[in-house]
This record gives structure tokens, sequence and C-alpha cells, in this order.
């Protein structure tokens, strides 16, 4: 119901959602303080684990997407971004940031022992990250940025109704150029993936850390 | 496993708890709605739609017009959506009762839709509309067949238009709605800034670039349609061309044929003709209209100040105060 918002409902239905997204954040709180105290004191080992730095990334993202989602299920300001492009950015920010990036993480951890190799290029994984972090956090600034702008356009009258729209355009375009990274991202895995699956991979006993030198310099992981 | 009980009960129970809440209640307060008359019976709302009401809702929904146009109209203390002339009363669940499923949309890149067939200049008015509305028909206050029933209701309501507004105080409360002219505003400013400003309650139809049907008329949707741009032309709307056929015209230019211009218009001896899909999709666009007051929501005059002055008189057909618990009550 987040979505609908003084839309054509029982307020009641309105209200109780309401109210229920805000209690979602004693699980959301629990979740992510879990994870939080979990990673202390290991924060330093996303220098060499890739499944650590997508899943911390996702597991962030989490909490982020969670708590953006009460805010924009508030009455006040639901008036402003019901029908914004703060709500794809929402959206993006569940399914990406947090969904895919965790899904990414746990796949660089299966796959090489589903296929009895190691990850070939430490510097594919890097460029996958990093393409695919700035990617989604670029299009949820975009969208959330150009959502708030557009809705209040929108909420202000004396202004015409194409003024939300030419105002949200450039915000879209930049978020086209975040589609690109995130496309540029999903072909490096794709073709690092292929490799593993037609059994390219390396042969060792060691898993594949992005920053091997270092890695070993501080006994690994 | 000790505590097994508990935990299957505390997992049940929330669910439970969530559906009665969620699926359940509503569907006892909501689920069963039916339309409204007034005391003599007459004058239902809504009613069921027309067969290509129900075919052009598919083609909506095939196009994903739903994706940058909503279909709800909120509230005026909570957004200005009224004032924006998107309707004249918030929209009820009671307007939704005929569609399946309800577009209700989440995304404004366009605008909203919810009354677009309200915005339609009176019918003598425009070209003969695609859903083959026949002007013979708007004296007749009841239709019984449901495939009258929305030409009917589209001919009705503009008809307390095209009556001078100001003088008929009926007409204020559909004012807002039946004058488009300052909705539609970005679009007359754009394509011909020398059109005198739409203010005016009641003025004569169209206000309108030349060479153009009157706005939101079912010839304007076809064209609007076909060639956005040739409109209002920084619209960001898609073109729907495969809904329209471009033909050799054999012997006499059909009666259906797009009144296109410059660069959109087909080369001489050709024209083009919507589709049976395309005069479906506008028989729906033209169908949309919560314009008639309904006795849970309060219809506001919506209408620029001028045309205010009337509108207590008008609330006579529309009572404002709502039961509570009505979807007219929220708490805000």
């Amino acid at each position: 119901m987040t979505r609908l918002v003084d839309g054509p409902f029982p307020a009641w239905m309105i209200t109780a959602s309401i109210a229920a997204t805000i209690l979602t954040m004693i699980p959301v709180a629990t979740v992510g303080l879990n994870h939080h105290l979990t990673m202390q004191g290991y924060f330093p080992l996303m220098r060499y684990s890739p499944t650590l730095r997508f899943t911390v990334f996702g597991a962030m993202s989490y909490t982020v997407f969670s708590v953006i989602g009460v805010l924009i299920s508030l009455r006040s300001v639901a008036s402003y971004v019901n029908f914004s492009q703060v709500s794809i950015a929402y959206t993006h920010l569940g399914l990406y940031a947090f969904f895919t990036m965790t899904i990414f993480g746990s796949m660089y951890y299966i796959v090489p022992r589903l296929v009895g190799r190691e990850w070939r290029y430490g510097s594919l994984i890097k460029l996958h990250f990093w393409a695919s972090a700035y990617g989604i956090g670029l299009m949820t600034l975009m969208l959330l940025a150009g959502g708030f702008l557009q809705g209040a356009n929108l909420e202000n009258p004396a202004l015409p109704f194409s003024e939300s729209i030419e105002t949200v355009l450039p915000y879209l375009r930049g978020r086209s150029l975040a589609g690109i990274l995130l496309t540029v991202s999903h072909f490096i895995f794709a073709y690092h993936f292929g490799l593993m699956l037609l059994g390219l991979g390396r042969t060792s006993t060691v898993p594949t850390f992005l920053n091997p030198v270092e890695a070993e310099t501080s006994g690994g992981h | 496993m000790k505590g097994l009980a508990p935990l299957f009960l505390g997992i049940f129970g929330t669910f439970a708890f969530s559906w009665i809440g969620l699926t359940v209640i509503p569907t006892w307060q909501i689920g069963h709605l039916n339309p409204e008359s007034d005391e003599e019976g007459t004058d239902i709302y809504p009613r069921p739609q027309s067969g290509m009401f129900a075919r052009g809702e598919h083609v909506y929904a095939a196009n994903g017009c739903v994706y940058c146009h909503s279909q709800q109209v909120r509230a005026d203390y909570i957004a200005d959506d009224i004032e924006r002339k998107w309707g004249n009363r918030r929209s009820a669940p009671r307007d939704y009762i005929f569609e399946r499923p309800v577009f209700l949309g989440k995304m404004r890149m366009g605008q909203d839709l919810a009354n677009i067939g309200a915005r339609a200049p009176a019918p003598e008015e425009s070209p003969a509309p695609a859903g083959a509305a026949s002007p013979a028909a708007q004296g007749a206050a009841v239709s019984s067949s449901p495939a009258e029933a929305s030409r009917e209701r589209r001919l009705r309501r503009p008809s307390t238009a095209t009556s001078p507004a100001a003088t008929v105080p009926a007409g204020a409360a559909c004012l807002a709605i039946s004058t488009p002219r300052t909705d539609g505003e970005h679009y007359s400013e754009r394509s011909s800034p020398a059109a005198p400003s739409a203010q005016t309650p009641g003025a004569p139809w169209p206000i309108q670039t030349a060479g153009l049907p009157p706005m939101y008329s079912a010839a304007w949707h076809h064209v609007h349609l076909y060639a956005p741009r040739s409109i209002n032309p920084d619209s960001n709307m898609p073109a729907y061309r495969f809904l329209y056929e471009k033909r050799r015209i054999a012997g006499e230019r059909s009666a259906e044929a797009l009144q296109l211009s410059r660069s959109d218009a087909p080369p001489a001896g050709w024209e083009v003709v919507p589709t049976y899909d395309a005069k479906c999709v506008v028989a729906y666009l033209m169908g949309l209209n919560q314009s008639h007051p309904l006795k849970e929501v309060r219809s506001v005059g919506g209408a620029p100040a001028t045309a205010r002055a009337p509108a207590p008189a008008a609330q006579g057909a529309s009572p404002a105060p709502a039961a509570a618990g009505s979807p007219a009550a929220p708490k805000k």
C-alpha cells in the first residue's frame, strides 16, 4: 500500500499500512545490527574477498531501502513523491542494490565450489563490482533527486504539468548513464561466468582474491 | 523440538492477522459496492461500459499506458490534483466497480486520465467520435442497454457545459472538469502562444490551434495518439502509429481519416485511418469520467474563483458530509 497512499481506498487501510511499514523498522534494525556486529573487525577483509564486498554492499542497501520505504510512505512525503520517479528509485534499491548485489556475492562464493575451479580474473571481479556499485548508486541518486523535484513541481499548481516532466528529464538521462554502467558490469560478469562454465577457471587451492599481494601479506582469508 | 507449537502458531497468527486485515475486511467493506442512484432510481452511476470500452481497456494495458498515466484523483486537502483540473472530486472505490483490472497507476510522466473523458468538448462540436456516439442519444436521460450507457454518460455530461456555465449553477460542480482549458494550458500555450487565455469559464469551445480538432475530442485523441508532437512539441509520449492504417484513398476520403498537419500528414492521395483497436482505446479514454457526484465523496468546485460562487447550489446533488470510516472521511 506504500505506493497507493491517498488513493481511492478507505483511509483506515492506508493508515494501517503506513503503521505496518513503520513497524518494519524493528526487524530491519535487528537485521542491520546483526550484520554490522558480525562484520565488526572484519571490514578490512572486504579488500580481498569478492563475496564479502558484494554482500556487505547488499546488506547495507537493505537498510537504506527499508528506511527510504518508511519515509516515502508517510502521508506528508507521499503526497509529493507518490507519482514521481522516487518509487522507481525505491524499487531499484530493493531489487538491485540489495537483492541482485547479494546474489552476485553469493555466486562468487558458490560457482567455484560447483565447477571446481576458481574465478579466473580478480580484475574482472573488481571491475564488475565497481561498475555495479557506481551504476546502482548513480541510478538511485538520480531517480531520488529527480523524483523529489518532479514531485515538488507536480504539487505546485502554479506550474504547468509539463514543467514537472521537463524537470526530471535531465535526471533520467543521468539514469541512462547509470544503466549503461550496469549493462557493462553485467557483460563483464556474464563473460567471467561463461569462462567458469567452460571450465576455464583457475585450478588452484586458493580462492581468487581481489588484491592478492596484500592478501598474502595479511595472511589471506 | 520444544517451542515448535508456539512458533508455528505465531507465524500462522501473523499471516492470518494480515490476511484478515488486508483481504477479508476490505472485501467486506468495499468488495461488493453497487452503483448509486438518486431517489427516483434514475441517474445511476457508475454504469457498465460498452464493449468498445472493454476492448480499449485491453489496448490500454497492452501498450503500457499505465506506466506513465495514473487514473486516480486525490483529495483536495492532500494534493493539488483537483486544482490541476484532473477531477472535481477525489476518486472513490465505487468509481472503479466496472473496471477489471483497475489502472490506478503510480507514475505521472503523463497527465492523470481519471477524467479524460469528462474533458471532451460537447458532442455537437466534435466530429463524429470513433466511439460512434450519436447526438440523438443526448436527450435520453436513461438508457437501458449497457452498450449505450457509456455513450449516454459521455454525452450527458458535456451538455451541462455547453450552456453558459456562469448562469447555470447546476453545472458549476462539473464545470471544473468540463472546461479543460487550464488543464491543457501547456498544450495551447506552446502550440499557439496567441491563443486567448483559457480562464473564462463557459467560453465557447474550442480554444485551440487552427487545423487541430477540438482538444480531448475523439478526433483529437486520434491525432494525439498518432503524432503526439504535432499537438505538443515537447510531448514525451510515444507515437502509437501502429494503431493506425495508412492507405490509398479509394474514391472518397474516409470520414474517419485523421486531420494531420505538416510532416505527419500522409502524401496526397493517401489517408490515415484508425484501426478498430485505436477506436476502442479512444472509446475507452472518452469513457473515463468520474465527474458524476457520489454520496460518499465531496465534490468540490475546483473551478476558478469566478465560477466558485454558484457552487453551493450545485452541492445539493452531492451532500458533503460522509460517514466516518468511509473513503471521504480519512483521518489526516
